[in-house]
């Protein structure tokens, strides 16, 4: 995608254009659907808020369903304990969450 | 495409002689440099006045137009365009890269605008003790983290008026560079009336890097650069005669540093052609920094000084235009930090990287200050003190915190140099500014002569660039 | 390929294939959790054993005689599940020789000797972290060591194994063809995916359940589309379905492989030969990942998200009965017996 109509002359402003381009990429691709093209892209649990007339109408799944299944594989690794480095087993205190997650215990 | 957008801060500089040339747009944020056409600039200008733009709102002729303004990041998200401003550089985080060392606070010329009082910066003449110079050479390396290459910079007073702590200090960091696995990088800048042979050879042997201070032709020369001997002449001959030394000696053509008063402004052009005639490798030319209230210059003399300046930029362009580098030291620095982009946290090293240290051991924040006692930030004995560096340096950026923050120039600037505006702000009293509008002009100067060496992206002038900005 | 031709293929396949289903089998489902796998018995749906295991289950594996299933967990676990006997007999770690090494996407040999990832690694160096390529590898089931391995741009997700192990099929941004045969992995053939606006989360595909065929579901801009992969023969049906796309995690194929049934937020029933969504049904429980079938049709088993099994009638699709698990879940397999 060469930017035409402004002209990139520095270096900088060759990276910023570079920038531009990949993201342009990533957009092209995944289009502008009417749903979450994947979690990823948001690091929001909350995904699951219902954009339909269905069940659960207008709320969001409650996160737990997706809990482990998003976070261990790291969809969204913000909201929960690093799964990555520190705190590898964290999932071993509620491997049920919505039953036993007051078991989680970070000071 | 809901988003909205904001102009992030930048500057439109047109082409006032050929309306159809392209316009210049520059990002103040990001040292950014793009050129507009017509039909471009057009639509930009039509909406520059809107705070909020909805892209999908936009009109699809304009559309375009923004979009790529967008990603140019010149239009950019509104939340965004609040930055909270950055924090300052912590002195403690960055390891040392320059050093420069005062190896003799005395001189034997009493150049009328010297900031150092003669040489010796305040007090009396003193030379450095070689055992101190070994210690400060030592210190650099070790201070240097894990930085590369180190720098070292003799300097004084008169430097070669040291010879044995010159030498010792060379061949400690020598030493201490190899130990640690870097690369040391050693410069002097001297009078030119001290080359002897034994300094010759050590200066070549070493790779050092020589600056000579010479001032133009003769006359110009002579008017301020005198021999410190009571009627003492002007030191232009001797100067001369210290480059065929030089050359004589095989040693690389040096680099020259002018330094003219306000009332000498006017002869710019003739002083730098004159100077790069006697065979320098570049010519950097400082308007004396006025250490007195007699060296402010009128606006009249501001104005040629800036005249100077742009004939120069002229003859770049016209020798760029040939493939062919002018070496206009200032010039050159200027359009390397153009041709990365590269944005100041700060407006020069001092505190951050580079300090000096006067004979007696003290640490200042740069060379220019040795001997302020305000900006002395520590000593050999018990190192640097960089929760002083921390408040000299927040004290220099507050006066002009807010202008600072209002400049489509302050990646380029970010405040001038500490020392100049210590000068002017509190040793005469003048408010906070004074050098901004010419530095501003001084800046496009350099954006106008770059944009225009971009024409040809082949041009050996702008991988010249590359290189230097590498360093 | 025409639908018809498919049709007979994946009937004869499904004779072929080593793990014949006997009339009288009795089906099985394994609920794979977070630190355990339970299994479900087809005919009374309750829980009939727990096995314990460590780590949060992912990709499975079944050896041809049906005696092993070998569970990928934590991303870099290989556990060797004993079917008969209900209990972990041993466990692999991929990680080693210095690397940190997490694994995506995972098939086994038949033989259950060597198995297959896709690989992300790391490793640090004299404090600074070094990155290894992404790849997809050959490793031993019983150590844990890596034989060989092939570079794939990107990384891969998700492999499935075609043409008796003879060929991988790797799935990352676009479905990378892996020639296994030879003396050194290779790729021999990219699909574009990525720049046809395929977008997938290819991690449950059913594939032995599906008697062989592995079924994953993908979305462009405008549609939902199915791959079904023949693993006998690497054939890839791309079938792009009419109508509003549903949002699945997973789809399973039933048994006569004229219908299918996708899950996420509802259960749906999915016309393979008219290529429509016939039917749809909330799932009161809330989201699964993972959907399968009894070895009749007649029941739809739904679960992993939550802690919830739910088992539908396939005809009325009318939740029968739901089944409280002891953890979340991440996919649910079918296994005869």
């Amino acid at each position: 995608m060469k930017n035409k109509l402004i002209e990139a002359l520095n270096e900088k402003a060759r990276a910023i254009e570079r920038l531009a381009e990949g993201e342009a990429k990533t957009a092209e691709a995944l289009g502008r659907p009417n749903m979450p093209q994947g979690c990823t892209t948001i690091f929001d649990t909350g995904w699951e808020t219902n954009p339909r007339p269905t069940y659960p109408i207008g709320n969001c799944q409650a996160s737990a369903r997706d809990f482990h299944g998003c976070a261990g594989d790291c969809w969204w690794p913000a909201q929960v304990p690093d799964g990555l480095v520190n705190h590898k087993d964290f999932d071993v205190a509620c491997p049920n969450v919505a039953r036993d997650w007051r078991n989680l215990k970070y000071d | 495409m809901n988003r909205t957008y904001a102009w992030a801060d930048h500057r439109i500089f047109e082409d006032a002689a050929t309306p159809d040339a392209k316009a210049l747009l520059f990002g103040a944020d990001q040292a950014s440099l793009f050129a507009l056409d017509g039909a471009t600039r057009d639509v930009l200008s039509r909406w520059r006045s809107q705070e909020a733009i909805v892209l999908r709102d936009v009109p699809r002729a304009d559309r375009e137009v923004l979009e790529a303004l967008r990603d140019a990041q010149v239009l950019v998200p509104a939340q965004l365009r609040q930055r909270a401003p950055l924090a300052p550089i912590d002195p403690a985080a960055v390891p040392l890269a320059t050093l420069v060392l005062e190896v003799a606070q005395s001189c034997n010329l009493r150049c009328s605008y010297c900031y150092a009082g003669g040489g010796s910066y305040g007090g009396t003449p003193r030379l450095m003790r070689p055992e101190l110079a070994r210690r400060a050479a030592r210190h650099l390396v070790e201070s240097s983290g894990d930085r590369d290459v180190v720098t070292l910079v003799l300097f004084g007073g008169e430097p070669l008026l040291n010879l044995a702590a010159l030498q010792a200090a060379v061949t400690e960091a020598e030493t201490a560079a190899n130990e640690s696995g870097k690369r040391l990088v050693v410069s002097l800048t001297t009078n030119g009336t001290r080359f002897t042979r034994d300094a010759l050879d050590f200066l070549r042997e070493h790779r050092v890097g020589v600056s000579v201070s010479i001032d133009g032709p003769p006359d110009v020369h002579d008017a301020n650069r005198r021999y410190a001997r009571k009627n003492g002449g002007g030191t232009y001959a001797d100067v001369v005669a210290g480059l065929k030394l030089m050359r004589a000696h095989a040693c690389r053509p040096p680099a020259a540093r002018v330094t003219l008063t306000p009332d000498q402004w006017v002869r710019v052009p003739e002083v730098f052609e004159h100077v790069l005639s006697l065979g320098f490798l570049e010519v950097g030319i400082a308007p004396a920094s006025p250490v007195t209230a007699n060296l402010l210059p009128t606006p009249e003399q501001d104005e040629a000084l800036f005249t100077g300046f742009a004939r120069l930029a002229e003859r770049f362009a016209r020798e760029a235009a040939q493939g062919r580098v002018l070496p206009f030291s200032n010039m050159l620095d200027l359009l390397a930090r153009l041709h990365l982009g590269q944005v100041k946290g700060a407006p020069c090293g001092a505190g951050l990287g580079y300090l000096a240290l006067d004979a007696e051991g003290g640490f200042f924040l740069c060379h220019r200050f040795a001997g302020v006692e305000r900006f002395r930030v520590g000593d050999l004995d018990s190192g640097v003190d960089h929760t002083k560096i921390r408040s000299c340096l927040s004290a220099q950026a507050a006066p002009r915190q807010e202008a600072c923050t209002a400049c489509w120039a302050r990646s380029l600037c970010a405040g001038g140099c500490h020392y100049e505006n210590h000068l002017r702000e509190v040793q005469l009293g003048l408010p906070p500014g004074g050098s901004c509008a010419f530095i501003r002009r001084w800046l496009e100067l350099g954006i106008r002569v770059y944009a225009d060496l971009c024409h040809d992206r082949d041009n050996p002038v702008l991988a010249f660039l590359g290189r230097r900005a590498d360093g | 390929m025409s639908w018809q031709r498919l049709l007979v293929l994946a009937l004869a396949s499904a004779l072929c294939l080593a793990h014949v289903e006997r009339a009288d089998a009795r089906d099985r489902f394994y609920y794979l959790g977070y630190e355990i796998i339970q299994v479900i018995d087809g005919d009374s749906d309750s829980i009939i054993a727990d096995i314990p295991i460590k780590g949060a289950t992912r990709e499975v594996g079944l050896t041809a005689d049906r005696k092993f299933l070998f569970v990928a967990a934590n991303r870099h676990l290989v556990h060797k599940v004993d079917l008969g006997e209900n209990r972990v007999v041993a466990t692999v770690d991929v990680s080693n020789d210095g690397w940190d090494r997490l694994m995506f996407g995972f098939v086994i040999d038949a033989d259950g000797k060597t198995g297959y990832g896709g690989f992300m690694s790391r490793k640090t160096d004299r404090g600074e972290v070094v990155i290894g390529k992404p790849m997809v590898a050959q490793f031993e089931l019983a150590t844990g060591k890596l034989l060989r391995s092939v570079e794939v741009p990107w990384g891969v997700a998700h492999l499935v194994s075609v043409k008796g192990g003879g060929m991988l099929y790797a799935f990352g941004k676009d479905l990378y063809k892996i020639d296994t045969s030879g003396s050194d992995l290779k790729i021999v053939e990219t699909v574009p995916m990525f720049d046809k606006g395929m977008n997938i989360l290819p991690f449950w595909d059913y594939a032995f359940d599906n008697g062989g065929v592995a079924s994953m579901n993908y979305y462009t801009e405008k549609f939902m589309g199915l791959l079904l992969i023949d693993q006998r023969n690497g054939d890839i049906s791309d079938i792009v379905l009419k109508g509003e796309p549903a949002m699945a995690y997973s789809v399973v194929l039933a048994p006569d492989h004229k219908k299918a049934y996708a899950v996420m937020d509802d259960l749906t029933v999915i016309d393979l030969v008219k290529k429509t969504y016939l039917a749809s049904v909330p799932i009161k429980e809330g989201t699964c990942y993972g959907v399968n079938v009894s070895a009749d049709g007649t029941k739809i088993y739904v679960g992993g998200g939550g802690s919830t099994l739910t088992i539908f009638d396939a005809r009325t699709l009318k939740p029968m009965k739901v089944l409280q698990m002891a953890s979340d879940g991440m996919d649910l397999r079918r296994i005869a017996f």
